[in-house]
């Protein structure tokens, strides 16, 4: 009959006022009947209602009785407790408002970079069995003479580097012979590629798989079929395997898109298949410069696509270019699989790099490649933790704060609670009620902080947008991430509404009447308050410690000196070879642009260059000097390049006008890669080779100073500048512009845009911008994490101001009757001014101390992030103190100034 | 103004009267009351006003069920009748009192 029991207590849950009406119906039938029975016996009739009354008992309380039957008192009582709670709140708005906000912000950062670091750091592939997918790299001791392109090198902490690459020859032995792992896979980046379909363009990420990809990856498609071991051919049309948004968004979600025919970067390719919604490949995120990968392609058709200079260097050749990853077998252990494949590696080096390693042994590193390649994760794996540790502080101190304001609430509401344990209220119910009161706020938090976690996180992802390495994702509050915020809010309601409530319940009744004046300084709770002070300031002057370190480190990272002049520079691409242009017309433009550019009023200089400087990405490769062989980073050219970029000419000369296709072969080296060549002396008229081309001997004929190239962190590294027009791998299809001007960049900008559109109409300018905003995007990370850290700390020493003001202000009111006694027997102002910030000083003392200690504990988490300086930075900490200092202190001061100007005779008078 | 002579009920065993009233057919509150005052030839002292607490626990238990008809005088009441539930309980509940009075009768005539 449980059911029955459950429908009689919703009915009286939900129809109150029905059953309350039912209730009273009957009672009232029961005294009518008694009444008349009376009546009937002779009872006159003024006593006959009165005398019925009597044996029933009090009505009131069988009505009681009755409720109590009905046991929804629980519910009824929570609902109770939710509306006075409500109305208690209510009837406080700033405290509510100030409750509700940080408890927002805490809960809202803490929703929001959950959810950015759940997307980076935690989320698995949609693949089969993700966690035995592992990432393969390899590294040496040796410089080793190899080129590479799309690679990714990461220091190995030894001063070694590993590296994401190899060349064709080696992949497919590991494939082959591989017995320890169960299948290796094999793809590479093609970059943005230029996609044209049924008479439009866009251009769109695209990336070469072998073909055993999909199968390895346990990867379908849900239309047509994914690429497959018989597309690793070179004959015949290539198959397009394209993604769940890109078939959405081109082909109208229409199955008749399987046959269909694309053109990649002009070669035309047949759609077989379409991705499940959610698989991007195995890099989320996509990879460097290439966010999003829309199409995947055989890896052999990588032969047939522009812009590869040497297109055969990848099949036949030494170039590095193949990522690899494979699934592990079970019983395998890792080292085995690791000198396997190091055997493999070895024994398939090109010959020059073979001689080069001698008798070491490469290593083979396997990472963990479940959660796909992991340049995103590598690059925010530490930056997201410490901001996921940085907001976690900001909401432990929201609730440290509201813990401190509901205290002293708690103890203002002493007398209710007094009163309310006299008359016989359970202690469980009194702290129920005050625990509903903290649930009530923090559900209010979590609701806003929801809200400021979705704008939050939009502002977070485009601040990341910029710089070299954006983050692409698709980023939204899930499921997971609401049941973190979920969790969180219970756990913050715990923190900050649990402890008060037992306190301010804790009432000893005989001490509590006794002591009963509102002037008497209550005790209840004021150790508490005060740690929870000291640990608010504490915490702020750890986030503020951090928060100066970074703004320091990145300071230091602006002003590194950086081998030429970044200021009124104006960087852009022109990608020619995009917009299928032959070598003679792209030549033509790149030289018409610059002669008519030079000739701009205001341009004081124009060259090109390959690569812009701090733009994330070098050249690199071996050359051959006589006996030396050196591992360079390279960068082609223009005509004034050292000129316009202002970088000395140390010897010789710089790259000139003189220098073209047909004349002899020329190139400029920096100081470190004639140190490295141990070139000092004589280097000029010296003769390099490049080991890839056969007969084509190079001239030195300058040195120039050392410049940065691609980061601003580092030493400049080995460099070899060559004319563009020189390339030994075919015509540069892009190129950047580097325009210096006379007068502000921004007010050449327009000029130079109508130039370049004379020239060419067809023509798009990209990546338009000045070199210090290079500069800029290149620390985009860093201004995040700095400009984040900055503004929790900042937040977090609000909050704390809010405590610290609240509780002298409250201490100011509850003390005013001995302030006004103070004063009337002669204390002045300044000395009660100076009782008063005395007491909240000790807190603040107490707390700067505490947050010292933490902040020398905790900084050496960062100091991996730190550039120029380390953890202990006297200067930084000291600056962080003083701050946290003068602003606890003025958030004293104020509220106690008040209490200087308290008219004794008010204050006696004051009850 | 009760006299003094009646007794007050033993715990609990206003439910079992309530139960055994009701086997006769289904009654209101009030007529419950003075049922159980008569049979009991007024020596059990009912208090009125507890009646009504019980019959809404029997009702949420299941025991019995409470629906509103006519009263004998033409006015809405709240009639009670016993469930197949509560017909057993009754049956379970007499036997067991009969076993404990019984062994209360014998223990107080050894005595």
């Amino acid at each position: 009959m449980v059911w029955r029991d459950l429908l009689l207590r919703l009915r009286a849950l939900f129809r109150r006022s029905d059953v309350e009406r039912e209730l009273e119906e009957e009672l009232n039938f029961h005294l009518e009947m008694e009444a008349r029975k009376n009546l009937a016996a002779g009872t006159p009739a003024a006593q006959a209602t009165q005398s019925a009354r009597v044996n029933f008992g009090g009505v009131e309380q069988i009505r009681e009785e009755c409720r109590d039957a009905r046991r929804v008192s629980l519910l009824e009582n929570a609902i109770r407790d939710i509306r006075y709670g409500t109305r208690v709140l209510l009837r406080a708005p700033v405290f509510t408002a100030i409750g509700v906000l940080s408890l927002a912000i805490g809960i809202g950062a803490n929703t929001a970079v959950f959810t950015l670091l759940d997307t980076i750091l935690l989320r698995m592939l949609p693949v089969r069995e993700p966690e035995n997918l592992v990432i393969a790299r390899w590294g040496s001791r040796k410089d080793l003479p190899v080129s590479t392109t799309w690679a990714n090198g990461s220091s190995d902490g030894q001063g070694g580097w590993t590296r994401d690459v190899v060349s064709w020859s080696i992949f497919s032995a590991m494939r082959e012979r591989s017995r320890t792992l169960d299948s290796v896979i094999g793809f590479s980046p093609l970059g943005q590629a230029n996609v044209a379909f049924g008479g439009q363009a866009l251009s769109t990420g695209a990336m070469v798989v072998s073909g055993n990809y999909f199968q390895t990856l346990g990867v379908g498609t849900i239309l047509g079929r994914p690429i497959t071991a018989d597309d690793d051919t070179s004959d015949g049309l290539p198959s397009a395997v394209i993604s769940y948004r890109f078939w959405e968004r081109v082909y109208g979600s229409d199955p008749s898109a399987i046959g269909k025919t694309l053109y990649v970067n002009g070669i035309p390719c047949s759609v077989i298949g379409v991705t499940p919604k959610g698989f991007f490949g195995v890099s989320p995120g996509g990879f460097t410069r290439t966010p999003d990968i829309d199409i995947s392609l055989p890896i052999r058709s990588r032969e047939r696509m522009p812009p590869a200079g040497d297109r055969a260097a990848y099949f036949n050749g030494d170039l590095f270019w193949v990522k690899v990853m494979g699934r592990t077998k079970p019983t395998v252990a890792q080292t085995a699989v690791k000198s396997e494949l190091a055997a493999i590696f070895a024994a398939n080096l090109p010959e020059e790099a073979r001689l080069a390693l001698g008798t070491e042994s490469p290593r083979i590193t396997l990472d963990p490649g479940g959660q796909g390649l992991d340049g995103l994760r590598t690059a925010y794996r530490k930056p997201l933790w410490i901001l996921m540790s940085v907001v976690g502080m900001t909401l432990l101190m929201a609730c440290a704060n509201l813990a401190g304001l509901l205290l002293a609430r708690a103890t203002a509401r002493k007398r209710e609670m007094q009163l309310r344990l006299a008359i016989g209220a359970s202690r469980w119910r009194l702290v129920r009620q005050l625990v509903i009161e903290g649930v009530l706020l923090s559900t209010a938090g979590a609701a806003l902080g929801v809200a400021l976690a979705f704008w939050g996180l939009r502002a977070l992802l485009a601040l990341m947008a910029t710089g070299p390495a954006p983050i692409p994702l698709t980023v939204s509050p899930d499921a997971r991430v609401l049941a973190f915020t979920a969790a969180v809010s219970i756990l913050t309601t715990f923190l900050f509404a649990l402890a008060p409530a037992l306190r301010a319940t804790r009432v000893d009744m005989a001490v509590a009447l006794k002591e009963d004046s509102p002037s008497a300084p209550g005790t209840l709770g004021v150790s508490t308050g005060r740690l929870l002070l000291a640990s608010q300031v504490a915490v702020a002057l750890v986030l503020l410690a951090g928060a100066t370190l970074f703004a320091k480190s990145l300071a230091h990272l602006r002003s590194l000196p950086l081998g030429f002049a970044a200021e009124n520079l104006i960087l852009f691409d022109l990608a020619p070879g995009k917009n299928g242009y032959d070598e003679a017309r792209a030549n033509q433009i790149y030289s018409q642009v610059t002669e008519r550019l030079r000739r701009t009023p205001g341009v004081t200089g124009v060259s090109l260059v390959s690569q812009r400087l701090i733009g994330g990405f070098t050249s690199d490769g071996s050359i051959q000097l006589a006996g030396n062989r050196a591992q360079s980073t390279f960068n082609f050219v223009g005509p004034d390049f050292f000129d316009v970029m202002k970088i000395p000419v140390v010897l010789g000369r710089g790259i000139e006008q003189r220098d073209l296709a047909a004349t002899p072969r020329v190139a400029v080296i920096n100081e470190t890669l004639a140190r490295k060549l141990s070139l000092i002396g004589t280097p000029i008229g010296r003769r390099f080779s490049w080991p890839f081309k056969k007969d084509w001997d190079v001239e030195i004929v300058g040195i120039v100073k050392d410049a940065k190239y691609s980061r601003l962190k580092g030493d400049a590294p080995a460099t070899l500048y060559v004319p563009y027009t020189q390339r030994p791998f075919g015509w540069p299809e892009e190129m950047s512009f580097a325009v210096r001007t006379a007068v502000n960049p921004r007010d050449a900008a327009s000029r130079i845009r109508t130039i370049v559109a004379e020239v060419d109409r067809m023509l798009p300018l990209t990546e338009f911008k000045t070199q210090e905003a290079q500069i800029d995007d290149s620390l985009a990370k860093e201004r995040l994490f700095a400009s984040l850290i900055g503004l929790f700390s900042a937040i977090t020493l609000l909050l704390a101001c809010v405590g610290l003001y609240g509780s002298v202000a409250y201490s100011v009111t509850r003390r005013t009757r001995e302030i006004g006694i103070r004063m009337a027997l002669g204390a002045r102002g300044p000395v009660v001014l100076r009782m008063l910030v005395a007491h909240a000083g000790a807190s603040i003392a107490a707390g700067l101390l505490m947050g010292l200690a933490a902040t020398w504990g905790l900084t050496r988490f960062i100091e991996s992030q730190l550039y120029g300086l380390d953890g202990h930075d006297p200067a930084s900490l000291l600056s962080a103190c003083a701050c946290v200092m003068l602003v606890a202190l003025l958030a004293a001061y104020i509220p106690a100034r008040r209490a200087t100007r308290i008219d004794p005779l008010q204050a006696l008078r004051y009850e | 103004m009760k006299p003094a002579s009646k007794l007050d009920l033993l715990q609990g065993t206003l439910d079992l009267l309530i139960l055994r009233t009701l086997t006769s057919g289904s009654q209101h509150g009030w007529a419950i009351s003075e049922r159980i005052q008569q049979v009991s030839e007024d020596v059990l002292h009912v208090n009125q006003g507890s009646l009504y607490p019980a019959l809404h626990r029997l009702e949420h238990q299941g025991l019995i069920i409470a629906e509103w008809k006519t009263s004998e005088l033409g006015r809405r009441a709240r009639f009670y009748r016993l469930t197949t539930a509560g017909r057993k309980q009754l049956d379970l509940e007499t036997k067991a009192w009969a076993r404990m009075a019984g062994a209360i009768g014998r223990v107080l005539e050894m005595a």
